[in-house]
């Protein structure tokens, strides 16, 4: 080899190995190696005019601590600045929660409450005046301690500890109820029905908050007909998939005859339990694919084994607030044919947050991803929502199979829930067909058994997302 | 032989591998590193005072400065579009951050806003040739943020129009412009409701009184844009005059105005620009009895104040400034000053405004000048100004002025609470 050879091999080593070191943490986060940044890295080209936000951040705090005329909170601050910062970014789901916020968030996504435990109820306002006590359990828990020492829906708050907290805030009302476990709170509760008004002496635990409720749908226009149950998953929070299991089994149990899962007003929650429920009902299959911003999309599939044969149909009811991981719920169901959607056009959130906790107990959330459904994984196939500029929706969302109108089903007080009533029509239907198509069911039924046997695989990875935005939560528990 | 030479061949290849790895991972991670806190500051600040960059500023375990670059890097690192310009979200954390101090004279401004802010100290107007600022009026509970012209550029559309100082714009062509006040209403009256203090006819009659004015409803910063900066057409105004309000219509074109200029009344000193206290030197030659015209002055550079107040007062005390609320006001002095005994006649209007109003009142206490003309607007706020490195820059009010006989050149139009703050 010649000497210039050798010298010009050496020149290529050293600088692939350079560019390599270069850009290994672009690398190493599946994208290019940015050799962009070089020209800056050694100082040839500085930011320019470029503000960095942390350096104007800091340098604008620093001024207004040195020279403002007045009070000024840092923290608040603080929090307003990266607000504005990430309002910049026009995208409605990332946002900063401020302490207390967070702490408010983080109790309703575990399921179960932080710090501080509860007698397990569900509290709402209700907007009317006069007389009347307006604060009223909405819902007791299932073995909680309100439901045993007796306490029951619809019960109004008329003293706690015996202080008088009529016309009193609701939150305000609740902390007064949360405790620490093991110490006693005491109610005066006013029911309606009996018109009595007595006290009961509740002791403080930690309570699992409720998500799913089964029930047997009641009314007058199913008198004499075959069960049929409903299931309300009220937020997708880690324990969904439990409590759904056991409140369908209770169910079923009863000998239902079809299934209503009521998504109406489900904002969303926990991504992962969302795709575990469809494992309920479709076996292995892909539920969704998320797209981040590096790296190669994540396909989520349902776990295979958990899938539960049945001989009865399922309706899935939606509304314009169904959102984000109720939506990733209905919309599979509905791509592999395991249920038939009714209700509105779903809100169409398709993106996923990352939540992180800062310092001060604030939570930043912010999107990472965004999921397509089994249908599609192009851009176009998103279901991410479609505004005009009023706001109104104009896409986006899951369009149900059964669309229904709210102007035109009007509750009233012989039909009190419309929407349900069409979705016990819609099964009532398929009873019909299916009591035809009995015994091909049941040959269906015991081939896709012995496919459960053998498609064994686990490929359910869980992760930290969580789509939640959509602003309309649950009532607040004690 | 031939086995020494492949052995030292591998050698020379791992080291060149690895140096050529180490050196380029190591300047990544210096890059990675500078770019976060603590580089050297960006700002040049037409006044410094504190570039430690917050450092002494804490939030929880670290410091503000650490805690708000945790929450960037977030977003660098994995938000789900990449984020090429970062300038953008500096920007909008400046203007939350500003914003949220909700004070007449501090404010974020952005590159176009700025150099149209500095502008209207040198005679340069956009838009409708006014100033216009935003004040905060109401009460701590309630604040109500008005916009509000502040002087008027002679001979400039808005003063052919008949816009006048202490005008409330409250709306810009069809669209209201925003006011805290009428969120604080909405939010007042839900409240309300949840207490049982009102029905929800009532909160419904509440919503529908306002309605219209929160749906239509224009940011102040887009407001301030559509009446400073755009240069072409026309905007319908609709203005609050001491309680009447009407609709005036409004052209927009650039404006200029000489800053200081000897008039057959005599000298109209129209702004504080750069150039103000030479072309002042130059038009008092020779005299010993001059008229200061400063109907309209929306005040300027208070280093421009003081050069041009040394031409006509003596050196030492010429007014005062509280550097925080119920604070004994401080000295402001003249390093220079002349002892020629000039007669000034001082004219003023409510167009009269910022640090014109400390030039007036030195001229009164100091240089025994007769004031003529009505009350000036009440705006004496010593303001800090700072410039940034991409053209924007941003207003802090650091104290209020008070003359010499003790009286605030600030009117604050912010009620009191309840329990009555020191004034």
């Amino acid at each position: 080899m010649r000497r210039a050879t050798r010298i010009a091999i050496g020149i290529g080593i050293l600088s692939s190995a350079f560019v390599l070191g270069f850009g290994w943490p672009d690398l190493a986060h599946g994208g290019l190696p940015r050799l962009g940044l070089i020209p800056a890295a050694v100082g040839l080209a500085g930011d320019g005019d470029d503000l960095h936000p942390t350096r104007a951040f800091a340098d604008a705090l620093a001024n207004i601590d040195a020279f403002f005329y007045g009070t000024s909170d840092r923290q608040e601050m603080t929090h307003e600045a990266i607000q504005g910062m990430l309002r910049t970014l026009g995208d409605a789901y990332t946002e900063l929660w401020k302490p207390e916020d967070a702490r408010r968030f983080l109790e309703r996504n575990r399921g179960q409450f932080v710090g501080s435990a509860g007698i397990g109820a569900e509290l709402r306002s209700d907007p009317i005046r006069g007389p009347v006590v307006r604060v009223r359990i909405v819902r007791v828990f299932k073995d909680s301690p309100a439901d045993e020492s007796g306490v029951r829906a619809n019960d109004r708050i008329v003293k706690v500890n015996g202080d008088d907290v009529v016309g009193r805030e609701l939150l305000e009302i609740v902390d007064q109820i949360r405790g620490e476990a093991g110490t006693r709170v005491e109610l005066t509760l006013y029911r309606e029905a009996t018109g009595e008004t007595f006290t009961k002496i509740i002791t403080r635990r930690m309570v699992q908050i409720q998500d799913v409720y089964g029930e047997i749908v009641m009314g007058a226009y199913l008198e004499g007909l075959p069960p049929i149950g409903r299931l309300h998953v009220r937020s997708f929070s880690e324990t969904v998939p439990a409590q759904f299991d056991e409140e369908l089994a209770a169910l079923e149990a009863q000998g239902i005859r079809g299934l209503v899962i009521d998504m109406r007003g489900n904002p969303g929650g926990i991504m992962s339990s969302a795709v575990d429920l469809c494992a309920r009902f479709v076996d292995g299959k892909l539920i969704t694919t998320v797209k981040g911003r590096r790296g190669s999309p994540e396909r989520y599939r349902a776990r295979s084994g958990v899938a539960r044969p049945h001989s009865y149909p399922i309706v899935i009811l939606v509304d314009r607030y169904s959102a984000s991981a109720a939506e990733i719920f209905a919309g599979a169901m509905q791509d592999y044919e395991a249920a038939t959607i009714v209700g509105e056009r779903t809100y169409g959130k398709a993106a996923v947050q990352k939540v992180e906790k800062l310092p001060d107990g604030a939570l930043v959330k912010f999107t990472i991803a965004r999921y397509y459904l089994p249908r599609g994984t192009g851009p176009l196939d998103s279901i991410e929502r479609v505004e005009d500029a009023q706001g109104k929706q104009i896409g986006g969302g899951i369009q149900p199979d059964i669309v229904l109108d709210p102007e035109e089903l009007m509750p009233s007080s012989e039909d009190p829930d419309p929407f349900l009533r069409r979705a016990v029509e819609v099964i009532l239907e398929k009873i019909g067909e299916s009591l035809r198509q009995e015994e091909r069911a049941a040959a269906a039924n015991s081939e896709r058994d012995a496919l459960v046997a053998r498609l064994f695989l686990d490929s359910f990875p869980t992760g930290p997302y969580i789509c939640n935005a959509v602003s309309r939560s649950a009532g607040p528990a004690a | 032989m031939a086995g020494t030479n492949r052995s030292f061949w591998v050698v020379a290849v791992l080291v060149l591998v690895v140096a050529g790895l180490a050196a380029g991972y190591g300047l990544r991670a210096r890059y990675e590193s500078n770019r976060g806190v603590g580089m050297p500051s960006s700002l040049f600040a037409v006044r410094t005072g504190s570039d430690q960059a917050g450092a002494d500023i804490f939030i929880g375990d670290g410091t503000a400065a650490e805690y708000f670059d945790r929450v960037l890097r977030l977003l660098q690192e994995e938000f789900v579009d990449p984020i090429d310009d970062e300038a953008p979200l500096a920007r909008g954390a400046l203007r939350s951050l500003f914003q949220w101090l909700r004070d007449p004279g501090t404010r974020y401004y952005n590159p176009d806003e700025w150099s149209a802010y500095l502008n209207v100290y040198e005679g340069k107007f956009s838009g409708i040739g006014a100033d216009v600022t935003v004040l905060r009026g109401g009460t701590e509970e309630r604040i109500y943020l008005p916009l509000t012209v502040v002087s008027v550029a002679d001979g400039g559309p808005a003063a052919e129009a008949g816009l006048k100082a202490g005008d409330i714009i409250e709306g810009i062509d069809g669209r209201w412009v925003a006011s805290w006040y009428l969120l604080d209403e909405w939010d007042d009256a839900n409240l309300r409701l949840g207490r049982g203090e009102i029905t929800a006819e009532e909160l419904e009659q509440i919503r529908s009184g306002i309605q219209d004015r929160v749906e239509r409803m224009s940011p102040l910063s887009d407001a301030l844009e559509a009446l400073v900066r755009e240069s072409a057409g026309e905007v319908l105004l609709r203005i609050n005059r001491d309680g009447e309000q009407s609709e005036i219509a409004v052209e927009r074109r650039p404006h200029s105005v000489e800053p200081v200029e000897e008039t057959a009344e005599g000298i109209r000193i129209r702004s504080f620009g750069s150039g103000a206290a030479q072309r002042l030197r130059a038009a008092l030659e020779g005299k010993d009895e001059v008229t200061l015209d400063l109907r309209g002055n929306p005040g300027g550079s208070l280093e421009t104040v003081e050069r041009c107040l040394s031409l006509l007062i003596p050196a030492g005390e010429y007014a005062r400034v509280q550097r925080e609320p119920g604070e004994k006001p401080a000295p402001l002095r003249l390093e220079e000053g002349t002892d020629r005994r000039l007669r000034i006649k001082v004219m003023v209007d409510r167009g009269t405004a910022r640090e014109a109003e400390l030039f007036v009142a030195a001229l009164r206490d100091r240089g025994g000048a007769e004031i003529v003309g009505g009350r000036t607007f009440g705006l004496g706020l010593k303001v800090e100004r700072f410039a940034l490195s991409d053209g924007g820059g941003y207003t802090i009010t650091s104290g209020r002025f008070y003359d010499l006989e003790g009286r605030s050149l600030f009117e604050d139009r912010a009620e009191p609470d309840a329990e009555g703050e020191p004034q």
